[in-house]
């Protein structure tokens, strides 16, 4: 059996999702942008001068049903493709501002994010990669230079940001470039549009510009309800679910307005339990996991993905940093929360380590083999093997054969992580797993060539970019 | 010239399915270079011998699980028996490699590492008396004097049994025999400075290890 966490019984269940149904139509949801304000009351939901809708609980049934029950996120290379279930769990790289090395952080740049989406392309168990910012461009075009970063340097599908509608417009017409064209852009979507609720209970104008620019092309759209736990939700996790789901459902509700059958993915994942002595908002909590756990069961019970992110506090590759990012992966995992981004994420969500993603690399390998639980069939029972070997024998003989094929699935191997007699540890250098992962990324980066992307495009891609250079430059 | 590629062939296959631990193929191979009229020293030596050679490299690279280094030994002892009695009427003999009498001492019942070791020397053309496990002293000293083997092994899983591999080498200097055997330790608790400190001539961490220093300490002898 493979196991699945459940937090929540089948009541539990129903109560936080009609506690979200009531949140929405007695408290409402505000919605930021006049144009979304409008196209709601096309819809013939009810939104007042303030631009809060009040949906009727029916009205949100009915729409959450029109999503498709799975969504599929394409790479630039089709077989990446990452098919998302309700019942697998898929992981990605996390994103970040800042980049550590050893002790210290220092701003990312647009070649660390090359080199960031080089090195989640070459890691296996990356299944979607994600960008990092380029603060070293002028902040308006980051978003087009991380896209650029990513397509050019990855065949996974990844996740951008899109920092206003001249933004997303590019990306679009960049993404098309990649795909060969906007007909083919609807058919393979290489990236999706995310956005999170301001909680509580406001979707901003950009997030509302961004879901309705990508929705003619059936970008997926990833629904967040991003709370501060204590803070913008109650101190509760079943409130802070209810109150996060009726965030994230109202802008599923918003997006297939848009796009009847836009693939979406509910995420209530994100969500950050609030430090109440320093006021942090934290990740690497392990209530944030419980919370991505209880998110996981609810978005099962829409029949959506779900998401969630594996998360430290810590500033360096340390002993808490491996806990928590172990901890908030692993609770998440096991409720087959559909999606969990956060490999190589540090301090927060502000900063990457590549020496982190190593060893997330590793810690992955062994969620993967925990979720996999214990398979119990006639052929894994091994009778005939057990009869062979006989009294005192052992199973590494040929006797055994037939078990042999289950040694991969069965057992774990690491990659950097130690497993040897002090003897060969030594040999080896007597080094901490820290280090042993800085090598590892460094001799990645320096060995593995991401498929390139076709001159032509590149130089098209360029093009955008200094169209949207000139364009800021005449608004200044 | 097209002889000579068939003979190659023919050993390039045994060697390759001793590497993919597959016994029936190696049989089936070693019956066919015999009738083929191939030296049997040389499908020994090109073949057979070249193949327990490269799953041992591979093994010490961290390429291949123990399995495939233990099948690979067995497939090399399938191969062997039915070339021995063809190498004995043939009137040849093999190179000889070394002798080695292994046991788990007394008090310690553990055996999968030590017939790994076995077996390994085994496939690698050591001649090799295995005395089991919980092996009185007197019986490892006997043996000893008995067959004059090159290398002695002797196993111990648990920290309560491996002083007594210090007894037995003491056991040996007094029966005046330290100095014509030469003693390998081994076992998960053992270690390079354990061996070292007992007086042994030998330690490795694992079977494949173990082998390539024995065929040193054999060298040297």
């Amino acid at each position: 059996m493979k196991p699945v966490l459940e937090f929540l019984s089948r009541d539990e269940v129903y109560a936080i999702h009609q506690t979200s149904l009531e949140i929405l139509e007695r408290v409402g949801m505000k919605f930021e942008s006049a144009e979304a304000q409008q196209i709601l009351r096309g819809a013939g939901i009810d939104v007042d001068s303030k631009g809060v809708a009040r949906f009727h609980s029916d009205t949100v049934k009915e729409y959450v049903k029109k999503c498709p029950r799975s969504v599929v996120l394409r790479g630039r290379d089709p077989k990446k493709d990452v098919f998302l279930r309700n019942d697998r769990v898929t992981f990605a790289a996390g994103t970040g501002m800042y980049v550590i090395e050893g002790n210290k952080a220092r701003k990312s740049t647009y070649q660390d994010c090359c080199n960031w989406a080089k090195l989640t392309d070459a890691i296996k168990n990356v299944d979607f990669s994600c960008e990092i910012h380029s603060t070293d461009m002028p902040s308006e075009l980051t978003d087009r230079y991380n896209f650029k970063a990513m397509a050019m340097n990855t065949t996974k599908p990844f996740v951008g940001s899109s920092l206003s509608r001249a933004g997303v417009l590019d990306e679009i017409e960049m993404a098309a470039e990649v795909v060969g064209g906007k007909d083919e852009l609807r058919k393979r979507p290489i990236w999706w549009a995310g956005y999170a609720a301001i909680s509580p209970l406001i979707w901003s104008e950009n997030a509302c510009t961004v879901f309705k620019e990508t929705a003619p092309y059936n970008i997926p759209a990833f629904v967040e309800g991003e709370s501060v736990v204590g803070g913008t939700s109650a101190v509760t996790v079943a409130s802070t679910l209810a109150q996060t789901n009726a965030e994230a459902i109202s802008g599923i509700v918003y997006n297939q307005i848009l796009k009847k059958g836009r693939p979406c993915i509910l995420n209530l994942g994100f969500t950050h339990p609030m430090d109440m002595k320093s006021c942090l908002a934290l990740h690497g909590n392990v209530v944030a996991g419980i919370i991505a756990a209880g998110g996981a069961q609810l978005a099962r019970f829409y029949g959506l993905p779900s998401a969630a992110w594996m998360a430290t506090d810590s500033k360096i590759s340390d002993a808490q940093s491996g806990y928590e990012k172990a901890l908030t992966g692993l609770v998440p995992a096991l409720a087959r929360s559909s999606l969990i981004f956060g490999m190589g994420q540090a301090e927060f969500t502000f900063a990457v380590d590549f020496e982190k993603l190593i060893i997330d690399d590793e810690i992955v390998t062994q969620i993967r083999r925990v979720i996999d639980g214990i398979e119990v069939t006639e052929e894994t029972l091994c009778l005939e093997a057990i009869e062979r070997v006989g009294i005192g024998g052992n199973f590494l003989s040929a006797k055994a054969r037939e078990t042999f094929k289950f040694i991969q699935k069965e057992t774990t191997e690491l990659t950097v992580g130690d497993r040897n007699t002090r003897e060969k540890w030594l040999e080896a250098g007597g080094k901490g797993i820290g280090e042993r992962a800085r090598e590892k990324a460094k001799e990645i980066l320096a060995t593995h060539e991401p498929e390139p992307l076709d001159n032509d495009i590149v130089r098209k891609l360029d093009e955008i970019i200094e169209n949207a250079k000139r364009s800021l430059a005449r608004k200044t | 010239m097209r002889e000579t590629s068939s003979i190659e062939a023919n050993l390039e296959k045994l060697s390759k399915s001793v590497i993919d631990g597959d016994i029936d193929t190696v049989k089936t191979a070693v019956k066919e270079a015999l009738k083929a009229g191939i030296n049997p020293l040389e499908i020994v030596d090109k073949g057979l011998a070249k193949g327990i050679r490269t799953v041992g490299e591979r093994y010490g690279k961290g390429e291949i699980f123990l399995t495939e280094l233990l099948m690979g030994a067995e497939a090399m002892k399938a191969g062997m028996e039915i070339i021995n009695p063809e190498i004995q009427l043939q009137k040849k003999e093999l190179k000889k490699v070394g002798s080695m009498v292994i046991g788990t001492v007394s008090g310690d019942i553990h055996d999968l590492g030590k017939n790994i070791v076995a077996a390994l020397f085994s496939a690698h053309g050591f001649s090799v008396v295995d005395l089991g496990v919980d092996v009185p002293d007197q019986k490892f000293i006997d043996k000893v004097k008995e067959v004059k083997p090159d290398i002695l092994g002797l196993s111990a899983l648990m920290t309560s049994t491996i002083p007594k591999q210090r007894d037995l080498i003491n056991m040996l200097r007094s029966a005046g025999l330290r100095d014509k055997v030469k003693v390998m330790v081994g076992g998960a608790a053992v270690n390079e400075d354990f061996a070292r400190q007992i007086g042994a001539d030998g330690y490795a961490e694992n079977a494949n290890d173990a082998v390539v220093r024995a065929k040193a300490l054999v060298e040297k002898f």
